[in-house]
């Protein structure tokens, strides 16, 4: 690899302390992740996938080892510097949607744009573009996520996570909570964000969605195997 | 560039999701509201009738003789009516002259004199006072029901109690003084009821001339009290002080009593109450304050997952804690506006109740109350909101995402 990969963990561990005892959800993780690169996480419940995603998503800090998003140690940031990387840099792409209900389709996808840049005016004709590329009409669009199908509701989420064009896309089971159609449509729609260059981490269960990316890695007990 | 506040419009939707449970939240502030501003709008209705009621009577200095009680020269308190019985206990005419060179020029200054007497009119008897002063003055004094005012030294005015207690009718004659002793004069005028005041008391009383007083009782020169009726309440101290300064340079020899640090004194008395119903009023506002904690609380334990989407895409904390801040002011501000106008309402009918006159509900000193009312509900809100606010914003986006 010539250039400096996007993500870096090196021995990360992470440790919930619990009165039974502690419990290791991550062990000395070593990975590299290089931009415009498609990685499946695969393995069973509770070996450390979700752990993993959180901690590269800058959603919680590793207990030890370092974690290093573009360059940058997460460990040495403040909450208020991990949360602008997050609606920078990050964009979250959950199993179940995780749209906010009180907002419209459009205003979902609108909030992170107006929370980076402070101002709506140009907002209109981008989200609509977001929208429009995953599928999303201005009809569907002035619907509230429980009006919407899941198959609309991940695209709606989709939108929302490239609003701000982040670099890194997570994807935590995308098309768990969707039927065979849909679930190939999302995953074409992330085959075509990662070929215009994004990185994008996906966790799953499923083969043949995992196929999908250009590495695969399993994990287990923490680590991967 | 338009700025458009997303987390304001998320507080927005929330209170109108649960539109029910936020009006219920918010009349407790409206009760809060109206309590407060109808209690202070009563106060400041109660103040201002009472002190427009006084002030006509507190613009009054009446200077006594200095009887020396306890050597300290203080004011002395000797109710008008109460003759002084000893030369060396009236004041001269020297001293009149002294007050009035003072006094003049800020107000109206007469000399009185009084004596409680024996009077008798055919076959009733009873006692009251006499009242004896120049009858220049009457006109600026005294206001009559019926009759004119007293020009001979055989005529006089009565109160109204007095004529209504022994039946006396214009042209009404009685007697003044002892047995045998008597002197007859005949009512020309009875006066309109003027209430219990410091510098004298004429509803029961009998006002004649000083020719008359002196007729019957002698001392020509010396005069129990001398009244000053200031222009401008505000002159008050200053004439007391200037009067005090001349007549007690060497030894006390006058006390003079300011009414108008009666009117000051009922005042300050009215307001404490004022303050003190408001206060009891605010225990209802406290009540409301624990309704909107718990509403609010309900609200952040509802949104968990929502607060974890939020921090989860880049919402900060600070966010977070403004967006619940932004739903307890909701609250407050639809309970403060409501609770404004039903307290103009429910304040008039109050003021109306309990003072009797509405004349002062317009004023800005009782419609400040309604600002106030509102502001306390609003802040009172606001506070009730920093608790939830605060631990929401303090939630594991981790463990809020996994809500159900």
């Amino acid at each position: 690899m010539g250039s400096d990969p996007i993500i870096g963990l090196d021995e990360v561990s992470k440790i919930y302390p619990l009165p039974s005892g502690d419990v290791i959800a991550l062990d000395k993780v070593n990975l590299a992740i290089d931009e415009g690169e498609f990685l499946a996480v695969m393995g069973p419940s509770g070996s450390g996938k979700s752990t993993l995603l959180n901690q590269i998503g800058s959603l919680d800090v590793p207990s030890s080892g370092n974690l290093s998003l573009g360059g940058r140690n997460i460990r040495d940031m403040s909450d208020r510097e991990l949360t602008s990387l997050r609606l920078t840099m990050i964009g979250f792409v959950f199993q179940k949607f995780n749209l906010v209900p009180l907002l419209t389709a459009y205003e979902n996808v609108e909030y992170p744009f107006i929370l980076k840049n402070r101002k709506s005016d140009e907002a209109g004709g981008h989200v609509s573009r977001v929208l429009q590329m995953v599928g999303i009409d201005p009809v569907l669009a002035t619907h509230r996520p429980p009006e919407l199908s899941g198959g609309q509701q991940q695209r709606v989420a989709i939108a929302r996570a490239l609003v701000n064009d982040p670099k890194i896309i997570l994807c935590d089971e995308p098309t768990g909570n969707l039927d065979s159609e849909n679930g190939r449509q999302i995953m074409g729609i992330l085959t075509r964000l990662n070929g215009e260059g994004r990185t994008i981490i996906m966790v799953t269960h499923d083969p043949v969605v995992a196929s999908h990316a250009r590495r695969t890695i399993v994990m287990q007990d923490g680590r991967i195997s | 560039m338009i700025v458009k506040d997303i987390i304001f419009q998320l507080s927005v939707r929330s209170v109108r999701l649960h539109f029910l449970r936020s009006v219920l939240a918010a009349l407790g502030i409206v009760i809060g509201v109206v309590a407060i501003a109808s209690m202070g709008m009563m106060g400041a209705n109660m103040t201002l009738s009472v002190t427009e009621e006084l002030s006509s009577m507190a613009n009054i200095l009446v200077v006594r003789p200095d009887i020396g009680f306890g050597g300290g020269g203080g004011d002395r308190p000797v109710m008008a009516g109460m003759s002084s019985s000893s030369t060396e206990e009236m004041i001269t005419e020297d001293q009149f002259r002294d007050i009035e060179q003072i006094a003049g020029k800020y107000g109206l200054v007469y000399a009185v004199n009084s004596r409680s007497d024996r009077i008798e009119m055919g076959d009733s008897k009873g006692r009251s006072t006499i009242y004896g002063l120049d009858p220049a003055v009457f006109p600026e004094i005294f206001t009559l029901a019926d009759g004119a005012f007293p020009k001979s030294t055989s005529s006089v005015m009565i109160g109204p109690d007095l004529a209504d207690r022994f039946g006396l009718t214009l042209g009404s004659k009685l007697d003044i003084g002892e047995e045998n002793e008597t002197t007859t004069v005949r009512v020309v005028g009875i006066l309109e009821e003027r209430g219990m005041s410091m510098d004298l008391n004429t509803d029961s009383a009998i006002i004649g001339s000083e020719k008359l007083f002196f007729g019957i009782y002698g001392g020509e020169g010396e005069y129990d009290q001398v009244n000053v009726v200031l222009d401008d309440i505000n002159d008050a101290t200053a004439v007391n002080t200037e009067i005090t300064a001349q007549l007690n340079k060497k030894e006390d020899q006058v006390s003079v009593q300011d009414s108008s640090r009666m009117l000051e004194n009922i005042t300050a008395t009215l307001g404490t109450m004022t303050s003190f119903v408001m206060a009891i009023a605010g225990i209802s506002l406290l009540v409301a304050a624990v309704s909107i904690f718990n509403v609010m609380m309900m609200s952040v334990t509802e949104r968990i997952r929502e607060i974890g989407i939020l921090r989860s895409i880049g919402t900060q904390k600070t966010e977070i804690r403004k967006m619940f801040i932004y739903e307890a002011g909701i609250l407050g501000v639809i309970g403060a506006v409501i609770g404004a106008v039903l307290s103009l309402a429910i304040g008039y009918v109050v003021v109306l109740a309990m003072v009797g006159s509405t004349d002062y509900f317009f004023t800005p000193e009782s419609l400040l109350y309604v600002p106030f009312g509102m502001a306390v509900g609003i802040v009172i809100c606001i506070v009730s909101g920093v608790y939830p606010a605060w631990s929401a914003s303090n939630l594991d986006p981790i463990e809020a995402l996994r809500s159900e």
